[in-house]
């Protein structure tokens, strides 16, 4: 289903803030960063059609580390190599949105070049970079001073952090102008396009599925728990769409790196910790986005046990698929049942052995 | 002080690496290859690249980047390129012609010792790094000729390193053989087999309109501060008079006879002369297309 929403608070700024997630960034750096960055497209005189672009590349411009699952004994050489992709992997996934505008990928693409020819993906040197990926690069170096968790400074103090770069990260025109736009004040402040419209669910089963990609033992998880969630919803008289849509935004979770480790024993109390982080990341991701905050609770409490009570049934619901996505179906019904009453609530675990039993 | 040029050509290689993987190219020859970055992203993604140019530098820099599959400098290595070895007496009046003129004194001894220094090295790979990361520094003070105040000083030796060590990052290795090699384009095209060949034409009369951070390397690496660089293209299609479009038209066909055997030919151009190259391709292959992506590159792909 296709409907229109404000952008920056529906799937987009899921993405987004995916993209802060696994940049290890305050959730809302990247949607911050849209809005400066079509803030700055606008003082230079850029048309509207630059300025969307540029605010599309803004929100998404570090979603390309989706796609980069390095095992934890990789050196640093490989991280390097695999990093330098990031940009092209971001790219690449705004070209799939059908509703992006069609320069906002090329600036993901570029938007990590330096000016000196150091930069990532390609080492493009001078003028060749694209002028709007410049722009979205010196608005994101910026904001990474204003925010850096061990030195916040106010807007002036970073930029005139940034002069030191004049000439080799950044062209010195384009320093001196994003100096002038940031001393001019009024760069900082929401701003939201609401022109285009995406389709909400299949942009969510899409990041779903690239998270778990990131991962052999994950491989399509996202589909399995929101077909079983589908199918417990109805037996439970839950609403069927939002649990498939929960199911999938689980993997929120697991929006890390590197990538973490949820394959022990589901049912064992040593578990509960890592689950609970697990769980307490895809709340606070949810929660970051307007549209989906409402999702964030039973997200938060979907590594919750039945005894400690006042468990929710869809968060009950939630903690049930991940378990049972890691059991055999021969050890479920044993298992399960061992566990109804305590971890599962039991018409939960009911409802789940019954759709076992009437299995072809 | 030298202009520097604008406009700037965008040779991207994750670019040529989506256009590659779209056809199953496993293989690409750049006979015009220049700074080789673009062939280094190839190569990191897989694809054996192979490389051409009349500029011995691009050359150098291609065996650091191209070629070389797992050589770098170790920190002592690297002190030795940019600083004066205790002992060794040193060239250091070589780029005295550019002193006042385009560089400092200072920066004029620096040019002599690293010239010296680099000439030294043992390795292809280790050149070539020494090369590119060192062309950044040329680059870095002709800028700053141009904006004193706005850039920040840091001493040449620093400043090599930084450049030397970034460099050397993006040695990798894709388990195929690649190669560069000094020539003209029916020099690289003869000499090696790929799936495409990628051709980012020269201008016209582009010998004469170079960028002075490509000729004045070439004059560091040759250790002649007036090497003219004309003279290299003087003997090629692209050297004569190629100002009008029927011998510019000329030229380009010849690279495209060339690189007749080759299954793709993918030509980068702009929305100002994009139609032209289209019109010359199509003549040679029937089966071209053209992927428009910005006015500043548009590729224009012919299928044997």
């Amino acid at each position: 289903m296709t409907v229109p929403v404000d952008l920056a608070d529906g799937a987009l700024g899921l993405y987004s803030a995916v993209g802060d997630a696994f940049a290890g960034r305050r959730l809302g750096f990247g949607r911050r960063r849209a809005a400066v960055a079509a803030r700055f497209a606008r003082r230079r005189g850029r048309d509207e059609d630059a300025v969307a672009a540029t605010w599309y590349a803004g929100s998404l411009a570090e979603v390309g580390l989706v796609a980069i699952a390095l095992p934890p004994e990789a050196g640093a050489q490989q991280r390097t190599l695999a990093y330098a992709d990031a940009p092209l992997h971001g790219a690449r996934i705004v070209a799939a949105f059908p509703s992006a505008p069609p320069r906002a990928s090329d600036i993901v693409r570029w938007h990590r070049e330096h000016d000196d020819g150091t930069g990532i993906p390609d080492r493009l040197r001078w003028d060749g970079i694209p002028a709007d990926a410049a722009a979205l690069g010196i608005t994101h170096a910026f904001l990474e001073a204003v925010e850096d968790p061990d030195e916040p400074r106010e807007g002036v103090e970073a930029v005139f952090a940034l002069a030191a770069e004049s000439g080799r990260r950044f062209a010195v025109d384009l320093v001196r102008s994003f100096r002038e736009f940031i001393l001019a004040g009024d760069w900082d402040g929401p701003l939201a396009f609401a022109r285009s419209s995406i389709d909400d669910d299949d942009a969510i089963r899409l990041l779903a599925q690239r998270i778990d990609a990131r991962d052999a033992r994950t491989g399509g998880r996202s589909e399995r728990l929101a077909t079983l969630g589908t199918m417990l919803a109805q037996r439970l008289d839950l609403d069927p769409r939002r649990t498939a849509r929960l199911a999938r935004l689980l993997a929120l979770g697991r929006a890390t790196d590197p990538v973490p480790q949820d394959d022990f024993d589901p049912f064992s109390r040593f578990a509960r910790d890592g689950r609970a982080a697990l769980a307490h990341r895809a709340g606070a991701i949810a929660a970051s986005v307007a549209a989906y905050a409402a999702d964030a609770p039973p997200l938060a409490a979907s590594a919750t046990w039945y005894e400690d009570g006042n468990q929710e049934p869809l968060a009950g619901v939630l903690g049930l698929l991940l378990a049972v996505d890691a059991l055999s179906p021969l050890d479920a019904p044993r298992r399960l049942a061992a566990a109804s009453g305590t971890q599962f609530a039991p018409d939960t675990t009911r409802a789940y052995l019954a759709i076992l039993n009437e299995a072809p | 002080m030298i202009d520097l040029p604008t406009n700037t050509r965008r040779i991207s290689g994750t670019r040529l690496l989506d256009l590659c993987r779209a056809r199953g190219i496993s293989s690409l020859v750049d006979p015009f290859m220049g700074v080789p970055t673009h062939l280094n992203v190839l190569k990191r993604h897989g694809i054996a690249v192979h490389g051409g140019d009349l500029l011995e530098w691009f050359v150098r820099a291609g065996e650091g980047l191209v070629v070389n599959d797992f050589t770098i400098l170790r920190d002592n290595e690297v002190a030795a390129v940019v600083e004066m070895l205790p002992g060794r007496i040193y060239p250091t009046d070589l780029f005295r012609g550019w002193e006042g003129v385009f560089f400092s004194e200072d920066q004029c001894r620096y040019l002599g010792v690293w010239h010296a220094n680099v000439h030294a090295l043992r390795s292809d790979g280790q050149t070539g790094i020494a090369v590119i990361g060192l062309w950044h520094v040329l680059c870095h003070w002709l800028l700053k000729a141009h904006h004193p105040d706005e850039m920040i000083d840091i001493p040449p030796s620093e400043l090599a390193w930084h450049h030397i060590r970034e460099a050397q990052r993006w040695i990798a290795d894709n388990g195929k053989r690649n190669t560069v090699r000094r020539g003209d384009f029916t020099t690289t095209l003869g000499a090696v087999r790929a799936d495409a060949v990628y051709l980012a034409l020269p201008g016209r009369s582009a010998a004469k309109r170079i960028d002075a951070r490509v000729w004045m390397w070439e004059a560091w690496w040759q250790g002649d501060p007036y090497l003219n660089i004309e003279r290299l293209y003087r003997e090629t299609v692209f050297g004569g008079a190629t100002n009008d479009d029927v011998s510019y038209d000329r030229a380009a066909a010849a690279v495209l006879a060339a690189a007749e055997s080759t299954p793709y030919i993918i030509i980068q151009s702009n929305a100002r002369d994009a139609d032209r190259f289209e019109r010359l391709l199509r003549e040679r292959r029937p089966n071209t297309e053209r992927a428009n992506l910005d006015r500043d590159e548009i590729y224009i792909i012919g299928k044997k």
